[in-house]
């Protein structure tokens, strides 16, 4: 896509993402911050703005993900950011569920979203079961 | 674990840095191999003895 994955560097410790390593990494987000910037601030038609910014945005998360995908990482790097991402997952699930129970109301999203997540473990199963 | 990973490294005069770029793999990987913290899948086990000129069971001590 845009961005070269040697520009970028995985975030380890701060979340999800790409944090640059180099000009060129900088120069490149700079190029998606400032459209956006500009955009907002251009007193046009509020639908055509967000639309615009809806587009610029959508592209730099595909080339991010997509950029996320290439940088090259070895077993180790790969077996620790899969126990980090578990971690992560099971504080979000233990904490969407208690959030559930304190709210004390049925909420249909927050269960779509479960049974989402369910369906995504049982899809990678059935994926991985023959490799 | 105990590997001897580093003896054989150092008998071909490689540096760390040099043998993660032969088994294409971060040099902090080779490190913690050489430590014998890190168990290494076959494959890495496998490129690793293939770029010392040796064999995984002269290499890896279970």
């Amino acid at each position: 896509m845009i961005a070269n994955p040697k520009w970028f560097n995985l975030r380890k410790y701060s979340g999800w993402g790409l944090t640059p390593n180099c000009w060129q990494g900088w120069a490149y987000t700079i190029a998606f911050i400032i459209p956006i910037a500009i955009i907002s601030s251009l007193n046009i038609d509020p639908n055509l703005k967000n639309t615009l910014i809806l587009i610029i945005t959508g592209v730099l998360i595909l080339d991010v993900l997509h950029t996320m995908t290439k940088i090259q990482k070895d077993e180790r790097e790969k077996l620790h950011e899969a126990i980090a991402d578990r971690n992560a997952l099971w504080f979000l699930l233990f904490g969407l569920i208690a959030w559930a129970f304190y709210q004390q109301k049925f909420d249909p999203i927050l269960v779509g979203i479960l049974l989402g997540a369910t369906a995504i473990k049982a899809l990678t199963q059935i994926y991985l079961r023959d490799k | 674990m105990n590997t001897k990973i580093k003896e054989y490294r150092t008998k071909l005069n490689l540096t760390q840095d040099q043998l993660a770029n032969l088994v294409g793999v971060r040099r902090e990987t080779i490190v913690f191999l050489e430590q014998g913290k890190y168990n290494p899948s076959l494959k890495l086990a496998h490129d690793v003895a293939l770029a010392l000129k040796t064999s995984i069971d002269k290499l890896f001590i279970f």
